[in-house]
């Protein structure tokens, strides 16, 4: 977006700033939210409220009663920064109703989500290889069914903090979009404090963070590849590994008996252990 | 019935009221203040609270324990005595500019108002100019507020510390445990309501905390003109300080010092290096533990030299390995025969061959 003399884009250190305000108010909501349910709900109910819905809740509620009816979150107003969308001059400011709706919900389900389509590619795609081995054909030899490999890997722990890493280091970079909701919803912040001395830009530190996880990532990729069958490890770890919820998505009956599960997760395991060395 | 009689009411009022001006200018006060001045007088609060355990220390233990909800309840009226019972702002709230005000002068929506128009009650709505005047709260105001803040409180910890509200709940006579069950019943009105209270908070940013807005104590700006200081030092700082430990913590492992030891044998020259520094190594030993023979002896990969097992793979465990006898960078091991199944003198034997 092209900055005027009347306007100027919040810095990085007042929208860092803003977003840890706003984690501390949504820990007092979730905190509240945590002990009417404790009284109110039976201790199992209680447990899988906090579990299941109580982040999700916790989160619709604050942004909902912020920034899904146009208001600044009281992050936003201690950084005195001001949410917009669009180019300069058509710039709309706390952005459309549809775009905050959609902020908000990726907000608090983005991630659930996400996981959900995930666990659903990852059944897909292992149903579709016991098939094949079945009936004596090998589908698995196919660039697409890496690619897909590749996507699910995205909802494995240390994969996603270092996506998120990733993230962190090209928002260092440009001083826009946080998080991957706003990146998504194309928000951005306008300063609209009376005066502020000039902040330091953190460019240098993006860099550097850069160039440390794609070295990280270089070696990574390295290590499983020099493995034997490396591939086709990393393949099954990425499809395989982290279905702990898989029976209360999937649609699909389980083909292989328990004890063979339980022997490939072990094996699974194994690589999963040498993936996490390498992300982390 | 009820319902026409209580529109009929607000309505008239609201005519009346209207007759007098239009409305009053609603202002908008940011939360973030009012939430970071509730947080700082609890951590002042907190501050209080351990100066006084430090008193307690030279009693006898026990004490401290069973009078902590009256000295509790003691410094908080000490508190509110201090500041909101003579209508000063408490530190929290001098800090993030605000006071309180008698919200009752200015909203015809307060709850009390609400009542007084349905009971045809006169209300007494000030005229505003810019909507940010101060009207301190009435004594009774306050009265009714250190009661909410204070006694309350203490009341409910006393009897819920106490364990009396349990004994009352399976011992007692009937009337007795009914008031029990009230007492948990309240707990629970008590919370949902204040969880109610923060949802209208995030919604509307008048009232912090569900008292204040039982008694109509709204927080407003005390001036006008002051600014927001806020500093980013602290967190530039920070983020420099995790950004170059996490650096450090990732190339640490990379650049071990063997891959320095190896940039020397390379500028120096191998040849000589080892010459000098590992002719003192038996010919039949570990090189790195000296144990004649290695114990489960493996051969270091391509140059062929033995190792204890343990020895070597702790060692291949850091980057860039080099053998000690000939300075060849260990890409991998092997084992030197069915070991499990020889004797020591046959290893050594094949040792010597090799």
């Amino acid at each position: 977006m092209a900055s005027s003399p009347f306007f100027a884009l919040a810095t990085a250190a007042e929208i860092i700033r803003s977003a840890e305000k706003d984690k501390e108010y949504r820990l007092v909501l979730k905190k509240s939210l945590s002990e009417v349910s404790s009284l109110v709900l039976s201790r199992r109910s209680h447990a899988h409220f906090v579990t299941k819905h109580l982040s999700g809740i916790t989160d619709l509620l604050y942004y909902g009663l912020t920034t899904w009816i146009g208001q600044q979150t009281p992050g936003e107003e201690y950084s005195e920064i001001i949410a917009c969308t669009g180019q300069f001059p058509r710039i709309t400011f706390q952005g459309s109703l549809l775009r905050r709706i959609f902020y908000s919900l990726i907000q608090a389900y983005g991630e659930d989500f996400w996981g959900f389509f995930c666990n659903k590619i990852a059944q897909r795609v292992r149903a579709y290889m016991r098939d094949g081995q079945l009936s004596g054909t090998q589908p698995f030899p196919k660039i697409y069914l890496y690619l897909l490999a590749l996507l699910v890997l995205t909802r494995q722990e240390e994969v996603k903090r270092f996506l998120s890493r990733f993230h962190l280091g090209i928002f260092y970079i440009h001083s826009k979009y946080y998080e991957w909701s706003k990146r998504l919803v194309g928000m951005q912040y306008f300063r609209v404090a009376k005066s502020r001395y000039p902040l330091p830009s953190y460019r240098i530190l993006g860099l550097i963070l850069l160039v440390q996880l794609s070295l990280g990532l270089l070696l990574s990729t390295y290590r499983i590849l020099s493995r034997k069958d490396g591939f086709y490890s990393f393949l099954q770890y990425s499809i395989g590994v982290g279905d702990s919820g898989e029976d209360e998505w999937d649609g699909f009956p389980n083909q292989l008996s328990s004890s063979e599960e339980e022997e490939e997760e072990e094996e699974l395991k194994e690589i999963g252990l040498v993936t996490n060395v390498l992300f982390v | 019935m009820l319902h026409s009689f209580l529109g009929v009411s607000i309505c008239k009022h609201w005519r009346l009221e209207g007759q007098r001006k239009q409305s009053n200018i609603k202002i908008k006060i940011q939360r973030v203040n009012q939430l970071d001045a509730a947080q700082l007088d609890e951590e002042v609060l907190s501050l209080l609270w351990s100066q006084l355990e430090q008193v307690f220390r030279f009693l006898p233990p026990g004490i401290l324990v069973s009078l902590k909800p009256e000295l509790q309840a003691l410094l908080k009226f000490i508190y509110f005595a201090q500041f909101t019972g003579t209508n000063t702002p408490t530190p929290g709230q001098t800090l993030q500019n605000l006071q309180y005000r008698d919200e009752r002068a200015f909203d015809s929506f307060h709850w009390t108002n609400l009542l007084r128009s349905i009971f045809h009650y006169p209300i007494n709505i000030k005229d505003t100019c810019y909507g940010t005047e101060i009207v301190g709260l009435s004594t009774k105001q306050r009265f009714v507020f250190g009661f909410l803040y204070v006694i309350v409180p203490w009341i409910y910890t006393r009897l819920d510390t106490s364990g009396i509200l349990r004994r009352w709940l399976s011992f007692a006579p009937i009337h007795i445990s009914l008031l029990s069950r009230c007492c948990y019943l309240g707990e629970r009105v008590y919370r949902i309501a204040c969880l109610v209270n923060f949802i209208l908070f995030l919604y509307d940013g008048t009232y912090v905390s569900l008292v204040e807005r039982i008694v109509g104590a709204r927080l407003v700006y005390r001036d006008l003109s002051a600014t927001r200081m806020v500093s980013f030092e602290f967190l530039n700082r920070q983020l420099v300080w995790e950004e170059f430990t996490e650096l450090l913590l990732f190339l640490w492992p990379l650049f071990s010092s063997n891959v320095v030891k190896q940039l020397f044998r390379d500028i120096i020259g191998k040849r000589l290096l080892h010459r000098e520094t590992r002719q003192d190594i038996p010919a039949d030993a570990c090189p790195i533990c000296r144990c004649v023979p290695p114990k489960m002896p493996h051969l270091a990969r391509p140059c062929g030299h033995a190792y204890c097992y343990y020895c070597l793979s702790w060692a291949m465990q850091s980057f860039g390995y080099c053998c000690e006898r000939c300075g060849d960078t260990v890409r991998g091991i092997s084992r030197v025969g069915p070991v499990a199944h020889t004797s020591p003198t046959l290893v050594h034997a094949k040792l010597q061959s090799s």
